[in-house]
């Protein structure tokens, strides 16, 4: 049997499937996903690429189960058992409204019903010590109440659960002892972090799709029975088996994004390139996200408008894609966004009955998309619609029709800069010193644009930047994440009572990573979340810890320099405090693709046909060579301006920028920098 | 300017607005600023006229401007200078809101902008913990300060005024390092920018002030009335009613408040920055969310205050309350002239308080370590024309978080027992008002408890038809049982065992409940 390793991307319109082969070479297939059960697509595609006899080791996949099932309100019925006194938890969030200037104060109704909330008469304190016990009573009453309720999930998040767990676990313990086929949550099994409101949320959800996931994960192992091991891509950019995303599926809601940041970081390495902003443009949003050899993680996310306390890959998102619509507000500025024509009606360009202008019309106005060559030909565009559009749009502007499709261009410009912003300078992080990773159907259409505007020299296209999601879940790492509450001062933690209290709790975690993941060639690494004592927020420093080591550095210089860099000042002799360690424990994953050595699919010879035609890249019309991608070899070097078209998007090379074929990704530089 | 750089420039300003709050929220030590998010951050021009503020506080809204006025009044700022001031007399609200106003100067020292940031800190010292007491002058509320050109001795003095010392200096050094941002975002700016970024400054008022223009025209003229109160003052007996007029004619409005009643003893007075910012707060809402907020809007709405009156106080009235309490009622009536000129825009009355509850003492946990804690509990919206109120918010012009139950049982000593919805709070109708909450404590020390609220008396009011929110409820219950109501304003000492339980108001109700559809 030889090694095979598959990656699928199951996230839009079609599955794609991605293998390695033995010789080192990636080999894809594309087919119609199966959204009522993704599990066919997958099953189907897997068997199609693999070839007589071929046995697949290991199937790596994203799925959009999990986060479908949240978004669609689809999940499971979960019963909710919390503290007596907070049953209504989920319903008091952090008691503020979305909307600062809205009237009508809307709010996502929580994914538990009211009538499913169920309060335990026991108490911790805020240090872990029992006030109020727990009961066998009690635990009987609430079995019962449940069993009448006729839950299909349960979850457990009892206050103060992460400095003493004892209470939430006998709950869980009775719970899984019934039988009752029940998915258990307890909210310290997701994260041991305290703010209650925003571990129960991450609870609740990952009963909430639980059942979903269950079912979905099942029948898809029976699709795939010949396959050695099933595993899922985990929002934070790791991947996990099926087993625990059976067990916590919360850790997948993310993981298409996910697998695009995966993606992109390793097309960059293929380069030697570690620092770099990913920009994925789609058709409804753009997806940003910054990441230094490592994808950023964040605790403090949110889905669906839930918070998500679990470290997931910090992407950002801005209602600003290729079909946005532009329009003028009432003080007369052009607006483009919030409001999309989505994939139906689409753009006026595609034709399909959508009236007014959007970006994707303001690039065909201008012939930066080629109307011809839309979708590798496979779709032609209707560029007279497109410009009718923008034409009305110009004359209620007083402006030309040129001017107004480049002002809209502009304008979305403008919306994603300000992203690219937010992840970076609003964090403490140059943007000149990254190299934007551009993916999505309409991200090379603006990158060399948004490169300019914050002065970034270089930019990388991706080979297949379709796939990329796909070649990201090939490519991630086994990976878990623990994270543990300490809240005590830094001091006391290095030495002395906390410091035993601490080794203990983290020799538990290094043990239970080290089960989880099975044997072999195992990273352990703890991060530690500092701030001063009296601070809300931490700021993550990695630490060079160990449960079994005596001694322990301290990091506070690091921490005050971190806190110097990202707020401008640093309070010496103020007290630290070690809020949360989180363990992340990593197999790194064999390097089965290295750079440059396979061919792009549609491999030409490099001497193909080239057009020139008149073309708006900001400046009026000029002569722009157009060039279809595969028709570029390994080393092809090219000035611009130009246009490159593909199948999966558009790149357009602005004059003064060189583009070069390097390991079948495009590598856009700017001259003189 | 064109409309296309219009929106480049808008995204430009508020983003830098933006970014200096997250300096602020992320490295500052007051559980207000940090968890609650009671602060706000703003650009103006070298006219002191604002060019774009983050969508944080809104009852900062109309005020910093005047912060800003009155430090360019007082003192000639160049470059490294921050000028701090609180005094509600000189450019402030009241005295735990702290504002720093800095200049961003061009390469002749001049200002060409000016960044301002506003935080609400825990403790700015005077007779009560939290400095929101009971008080009979403003000069009992804390350490007062007009507008001063920052130095360490400053620092110092505000410090040795508050409580809570050293997160006084934690929270000033962070107001100082978010204005510092801002100058340095600005300053880069002007360096690529040149003389574009001023053009732009000023184009991006007056196209706010085209968008509200746009938006009076369209609402029908004439003027309306309508009249509130305020339960007391805690001090004297009440009510204390406040009246505007509200007058649309083509694209201006204007917002008479002259009929109001006279300052009073108790701490529910307000200066005019106040006032301004509550109607600006609703013609805010009126206008689509993109309006970009800035100065522009603000020239087409003209708010008339008599001085000496309740929403226009005069020194040495005490104004501690006034700035959360006040605050909402001057929205109620703004709301309530307007219902009557938009019946089919305006919803009932919300919640109306900000619940605010002050508790201070000694923590036995950590070597007698004094303590002043301070949080507002939100209650039921109104509900309007086609939608009901929402249950367990904060409404109109606060929008602060709540401080979870974890974090602030770590940091106290007192428990909360209970938090949950207060079912049936809200008023009934076509649409019903949202429910308002319950929150009980217990304590586990001796404490100062302060609570300040309102509505308490009669509930927030109805449309159309609809039935008020029921008034809220204070309860203390002692140890041994005994129960005491607590008055709507009333500090009180407690004891270990003793609870607290506060009950807050439901949203009005909508429509007559019988009314066929």
């Amino acid at each position: 049997m030889t090694d095979t390793t598959i990656g699928v991307d199951t996230g839009g319109t079609f599955t794609d499937v991605i293998k390695l082969t033995e010789d080192g070479r990636l080999q894809t297939h594309k087919l119609l996903s199966t959204p009522d059960d993704p599990s066919q697509a997958i099953g189907e595609g897997v068997d199609a690429i693999l070839s007589d006899g071929e046995l697949p080791r290991e199937v790596i996949h994203g799925t959009t189960v999990a986060t479908n099932a949240l978004l669609e309100r689809q999940g499971a019925k979960v019963g909710f058992v919390t503290t007596a006194g907070f049953e209504d938890l989920l319903w008091m969030r952090r008691q503020n409204r979305p909307r600062l200037y809205a009237l009508n104060v809307e709010v996502d109704p929580p994914l538990v019903e009211e009538g499913l909330c169920f309060g335990v008469d026991a108490r911790m304190d805020a240090a872990g010590e029992v006030i109020e016990p727990l009961t066998d009573d009690e635990i009987e009453g609430i079995v019962q109440q449940l069993r009448d309720a006729g839950v299909e999930a349960v979850v457990v998040s009892l206050l103060h659960s992460y400095a003493n767990p004892d209470h939430e676990q006998q709950l869980v313990a009775a719970l899984r002892a019934c039988d009752e086929d029940w998915h258990v949550t307890g909210s310290c099994e997701v994260t041991a972090t305290f703010r209650e409101y925003e571990r129960s949320s991450t609870a609740v959800i990952n009963g909430y799709v639980g059942p979903v996931m269950g079912r979905y994960l099942q029948r898809l192992s029976g699709r795939l029975d010949e396959t050695e091991r099933l595993e899922v891509l985990q929002s934070h950019g790791g991947r996990a088996t099926a087993d625990h995303a059976a067990r916590l599926p919360v850790h997948t809601v993310l993981s298409g994004p996910a697998g695009g940041v995966v993606g992109a970081l390793k097309a960059a390495e293929d380069l030697g390139i570690d620092r770099i902003i990913s920009f994925d443009m789609g058709g409804t949003s753009t997806d940003v996200s910054l990441a230094d050899g490592e994808p950023t993680l964040t605790e403090e996310g949110a889905i669906g408008g839930f918070a998500l306390q679990i470290p997931i890959i910090d992407i950002y998102t801005v209602g600003a894609g290729g079909g946005s619509i532009a329009d003028i507000d009432p003080g007369g500025a052009l607006r483009v966004g919030p409001r999309s024509a989505g994939a139906d009606p689409g753009p006026v360009a595609y034709g399909r009955g959508g009236r007014e202008p959007t970006v994707t019309d303001a690039h065909a106005v201008l012939g930066s998309l080629r109307p011809d060559r839309f979708l590798g030909g496979r779709m032609s565009l209707d560029a007279d619609g497109a410009r009718e559009a923008v034409q009305k749009l110009a004359t209620k502007l007083g402006a030309g029709v040129e001017e107004t499709a480049r002002g809209i261009l502009d304008v979305a410009d403008a919306a994603m800069a300000r992203a690219i912003k937010v992840i970076s300078l609003e964090r403490g992080h140059d943007p000149r010193d990254y190299t934007l990773v551009s993916f999505g159907g309409a991200g090379g259409l603006h990158a060399c644009r948004l490169a300019e505007t914050l002065e970034m020299s270089t930019v990388l296209v991706p080979r297949n930047p379709g796939l990329l999601s796909a070649v990201g879940m090939l490519r991630a790492e086994p990976r878990r994440m623990y994270s543990k509450t300490v809240l005590r001062g830094l001091q006391a933690c290095l030495g002395g009572d906390d410091h035993t209290w601490l080794r203990e709790a983290m020799q538990r975690l290094e043990t239970r990573a080290s089960q989880k993941m099975g044997d072999g060639e195992l990273k352990l690494g703890w991060t530690a979340s500092l701030r001063y004592e009296g601070q809300s927020f931490s700021i993550p420093v990695e630490v060079d810890w160990r449960a079994d080591d005596e001694k322990w550095s301290d990091p506070t210089t690091d921490f005050e320099q971190e806190h110097q860099r990202l707020y401008g000042y640093r309070a010496e002799g103020r007290g630290v405090e070690l809020v949360d360690l989180r363990l992340e424990a990593r197999r790194p994953a064999p390097d089965v693709v290295a750079g440059g050595q396979h061919q792009h699919a549609g491999g030409g010879d490099g001497t193909g046909e080239m057009e020139t035609v008149s073309v708006d890249l900001g400046d009026g019309p000029e002569e722009v060579s157009v060039v279809e991608r595969s028709e570029l070899s390994e080393g092809d070097e090219m000035e611009g301006p130009a246009v490159i078209t593909e199948y999966s998007g558009t790149t357009v090379v602005l004059a003064g920028w060189t583009v070069q074929v390097k390991a079948g990704h495009l590598l856009l530089e700017q001259v003189g920098r | 300017m064109n409309p296309i750089e219009l929106e480049i420039y808008r995204n430009l300003f508020a983003s830098i607005a933006e970014e200096m709050g997250v300096v602020l929220m992320r490295s500052s030590f007051s559980p207000n600023i940090k968890e609650r998010r009671d602060f706000s951050c703003a650009i103006f021009d070298a006219g002191g006229e604002m060019v774009a503020q983050a969508a944080h506080i809104p009852v900062h809204l109309g005020s910093t401007p005047m912060s800003v006025a009155a430090a360019r009044e007082s003192v000639q700022m160049g470059p490294g200078d921050h000028v701090v001031l609180n005094d509600p007399y000189a450019g402030g609200t009241h005295l735990p809101d702290i504002t720093f106003v800095s200049p961003v100067c061009d390469d002749e020292g001049q200002p060409v902008f000016y960044v301002a940031n506003r935080a609400h800190h825990a403790d700015v010292g005077g007779a009560t913990p939290g400095s929101l007491g009971l008080s009979k002058s403003v000069d009992e509320e804390g350490i007062r300060i007009p507008p001063t050109r920052w130095d360490e001795q400053l620092e110092d003095q505000i410090a040795e005024a508050s409580r809570t010392p050293q997160e006084r200096r934690g929270d000033l050094k962070a107001q100082i390092a978010a204005n510092r941002r801002g100058i340095a975002r600005l300053s880069e700016e002007i360096r690529r920018r040149k003389a574009a970024l001023f053009d732009a400054a000023e184009s991006l008022q007056n196209h706010s002030e085209r968008f509200m223009e746009n938006l009076l025209d369209e609402m029908p003229d004439g003027t309306w009335s309508f009249e509130d109160e305020l339960e007391g003052d805690g001090v004297d007996s009440g009510p204390i009613p406040i009246r505007a007029k509200l007058t649309i004619d083509g694209d201006r409005a204007v917002v008479d408040f002259s009929n109001s009643a006279g300052q009073v003893k108790g701490p529910v007075n307000v200066p005019k920055a106040v006032t301004v910012s509550a109607t600006l707060y609703v013609f805010r809402c009126l206008a689509d969310e993109t309006l970009p907020s800035n100065g522009g809007y603000m020239r087409r709405i003209e708010v008339r205050t008599e001085k000496g009156t309740v929403v226009d106080a005069e020194p040495p009235a005490p104004v501690a309350i006034g700035n959360v309490e006040t605050s909402q009622r001057i929205t109620d009536v703004v709301m309530g002239a307007l219902a009557k000129a938009l019946p089919d825009r305006i919803p009932a009355a919300s919640c109306g308080t900000m619940n605010n509850l002050t508790v201070g003492g000694t923590d036995p946990r950590h070597g007698g370590k004094s303590f002043a804690y301070y949080e507002t509990i939100a209650g039921g919206s109104g509900a309007g024309p086609g939608y009901h109120g929402a249950s367990a918010v904060h409404t109109h012009m606060t929008n602060t978080l709540n401080t979870p139950v974890e974090a602030l049982e770590h940091s106290y000593p007192f428990r909360v027992e209970r938090y949950g919805i207060r079912r049936g709070s809200g008023g009934e109708g076509r649409f019903e008002g949202g429910s308002g909450v319950v929150r009980s404590y217990r304590f586990g020390s001796d404490a100062t408890v302060t609570v300040m609220t309102e509505r308490r008396t009669s509930g927030p009011w109805g449309l159309a038809g609809g039935q008020g929110g029921r008034p809220g409820v204070n309860l203390l219950i002692r140890a041994d049982g005994t129960e005491e109501k607590l008055d709507a304003k009333q500090v009180v000492e407690v004891e270990p065992g003793d609870r607290l339980e506060m009950k807050t108001p439901g949203g009005g109700g909508w429509g007559s409940r019988n009314e066929a559809d």
